[in-house]
């Protein structure tokens, strides 16, 4: 080819770009996750200091503040930041396997078999609550498997158009029978709405743990995938010749992201916008694809732990869903960010 | 690196693209496919790949089944430029090119010095340096092309796999991209395999050309051996030849021809004519042009 000037190149370039807005996305999810967790252990129906706080945790304060801290409101904020951790590594999962920017947890199918299997218990088997959490994990997963066998044919596997395409016709299907559940029990409709629209109200150390091995197997999952993803973007055929098996990889990628999006949705209902939304913010605010899945899962967290706060703190002592919070919060945020952006001007 | 197959069937749904192939590729060769549309080119070369399973046959790199190495063996051994590779939003050319070194990488593995040192050697030699810092999404189709062939290059396979590269280019950075592709070639021992348009272009770079029609192969061998009036005529349905001018006059050079077959009817100019100074010089033993 002809002599070009070329600036130098520098050896480490791959690691290079976008250093400053790491940094910067770092240190806000950092402290979104700090000032959170501080916030949600003192904040609420009764207030408790930082100090009374600090005690709590140390067991210097006295038995009531303990309980309140230790026993009710640090659960419930583990589980927050937990379940936005996971929803978010689901989204960048699903996103960057069925290579649709519109992918997340509720798109695929997964939300919709967690939401069916509520539904059932609270409708049919309302004083069985405790049944809530396996159901609705084990709902998630049946569907997950449902999509993923009826997008998956022999000598092709599941191809990105084909599990979206899937995970649609599944949502409309079992969206059909919860409505037909709503309808069938008129009474237990609150029960159902609120469970639907998310929240952590009662959930403590037993959700906490519930959930952890499912998330800790997502999570070791995604980040074993991550270089894998990368190069699948290019494409089936140029990361199968690149070194990527590309079937296993969709494969363990929809599996890790249904683990971690049916353990959330299994604690927390069905929160919406976390899994679609906060990939893209990350995204918008390093200006670059590298390091979104570690960012995306601290921000998922953060932007779960502040919801739940204001769910709960903004017309205590009653609760919204936290679902809405997320929703018309970070909505109308994330709209602003497009446009701030130039992706909407 | 022997690259081979032998009565390779392919069927893409219920229709059979390729009926019967034989093909074996030595070690260091520099070979051109060409033919009309929807002849299966681009099925063989992805045959050859192996991203598509035949349903007869089976394709052999040194002995063993393409299908049933290891993928990381399989990036070692062969590297595919695909006409229909995706762009990665907010990647820059330079997180793109180091792609090229995944096979490298374990799992948990860090980036290492030599993987640096082959993405800047790779974007050196298709001077895309100054892009490096550019995101894919800003460049125009022709820079893109040359960042996945800097990444092809990265991957560093014994065998490259080329499915017009050609595409999207301007006539320098196709012509750069031919003259890299020899220097690949014949400096450091990469056999090149490379779907290609224009035949002009296959004589004047490649020393064997494999012209496929209809699923089979029509032709091959040396490209003054298979292009044609005949090839011109009965594949590429156009009236051509590949010849000299002498003293005004055009000297059909095929041989395997008739020496006075005429290309076209009396009097009128062909449609086509490739011009015979600049085919490729002949490597095999005794072979002239």
């Amino acid at each position: 080819m002809t002599t070009i000037p070329t600036q130098p190149i520098a050896a480490e370039a791959p690691n290079r770009p976008g250093a400053a807005r790491l940094r910067l996305g770092v240190a806000a999810v950092t402290l979104g996750i700090g000032l959170g967790l501080i916030a949600s252990l003192a904040f609420g129906a009764v207030d408790v200091s930082i100090g009374e706080v600090l005690g709590a945790i140390r067991g210097t304060a006295p038995e009531s503040t303990t309980r309140i801290v230790v026993e009710s409101r640090l659960p419930r904020a583990l589980c927050a930041v937990l379940a936005g951790c996971n929803l978010a590594v689901a989204g960048v999962l699903l996103q960057s396997v069925t290579r649709n920017p519109l992918a997340d947890p509720g798109l695929i199918g997964i939300t919709a078999g967690a939401g069916m299997a509520a539904t059932i218990v609270l409708t049919v088997r309302p004083d069985a609550a405790y049944l809530l959490p396996i159901a609705a994990f084990v709902g998630a997963m049946v569907s997950a498997v449902f999509v993923y066998a009826v997008s998956w044919r022999p000598g092709g596997g599941a191809s990105p158009v084909r599990m979206i395409l899937a995970g649609v016709a599944v949502n409309a299907i079992l969206g059909a029978v919860i409505g037909l559940l709503i309808t069938a029990f008129a009474d237990r409709i609150p029960a159902v709405m609120f469970w639907t629209t998310g929240s952590f109200n009662g959930r403590g150390w037993t959700h906490f743990r519930l959930m952890l091995p499912y998330s800790v197997v997502g999570m070791l999952l995604a980040i074993g995938l991550r270089r894998h993803m990368r190069v699948l973007e290019l494409g089936d055929d140029a990361a199968a010749t690149m070194g990527v098996r590309v079937e296993r990889t969709r494969m363990i990628a929809f599996a890790a992201a249904s683990l971690l999006a049916g353990s959330a949705a299994s604690i927390a209902g069905l929160v919406g916008f976390i899994g679609l939304v906060v990939p893209h913010l990350v995204r918008l605010v390093l200006g670059s694809n590298r390091h979104v899945l570690a960012v995306s899962a601290f921000a998922g967290a953060a932007v779960l732990l502040w919801s739940d706060l204001i769910a709960r703190t903004v017309l205590a002592p009653s609760e919204l869903p936290v679902g809405v919070v997320t929703g018309m919060i970070g909505g109308p945020y994330f709209i602003f960010l497009l446009y701030r952006s130039g992706w909407l001007r | 690196m022997t690259l081979a197959c032998s009565q390779l069937r392919v069927n893409l749904g219920r229709t059979e693209i390729l009926h019967g192939v034989d093909l074996s590729i030595a070690d260091g060769e520099m070979v051109a496919i060409v033919g009309p549309n929807g002849s299966g080119k681009s099925t063989l070369i992805r045959t050859l790949a192996g991203l598509i399973r035949p349903a007869h046959g089976r394709v052999l790199i040194d002995g063993a089944r393409v299908d049933r190495l290891r993928p990381r063996d399989r990036a070692e051994s062969l590297g595919l430029l695909t006409q229909s590779a995706g762009i990665p939003g907010l990647t820059t050319v330079v997180e793109h090119v180091g792609l090229g070194r995944h096979h490298k990488r374990r799992l948990f593995g860090s980036w290492k010095p030599e993987d640096s040192r082959s993405t800047k050697a790779a974007m050196e030699q298709c001077e895309i340096g100054h892009l490096a810092d550019r995101s894919m999404e800003d460049l125009s189709g022709g820079e893109r092309q040359r960042v996945r062939l800097a990444t092809l290059l990265a991957q560093d396979p014994r065998a490259l796999l080329l499915d017009e590269p050609l595409t999207g280019l301007d006539i320098e950075h196709q012509l750069g991209l031919l003259h890299l592709l020899q220097t690949l070639n014949r400096d450091h021992a990469r056999s090149v395999v490379c779907v290609l348009h224009d035949l002009d272009l296959a004589l004047r770079f490649f020393g064997r050309v494999i012209i496929i029609a209809g699923g089979r192969i029509a032709a091959d061998g040396h490209p003054s051996d298979v292009l044609c009036p005949r090839i011109f005529a009965d594949v590429f349905k156009v009236d051509g030849r590949v010849g000299r001018e002498v003293g005004g006059e055009p000297v059909i050079l095929c041989r395997q021809c008739p020496p006075n077959s005429p290309p076209s009817p009396a009097g009128v100019p062909p449609e086509i004519v490739i011009h015979a100074d600049r085919i490729a010089p002949v490597r095999r033993k005794g072979a002239q042009v």
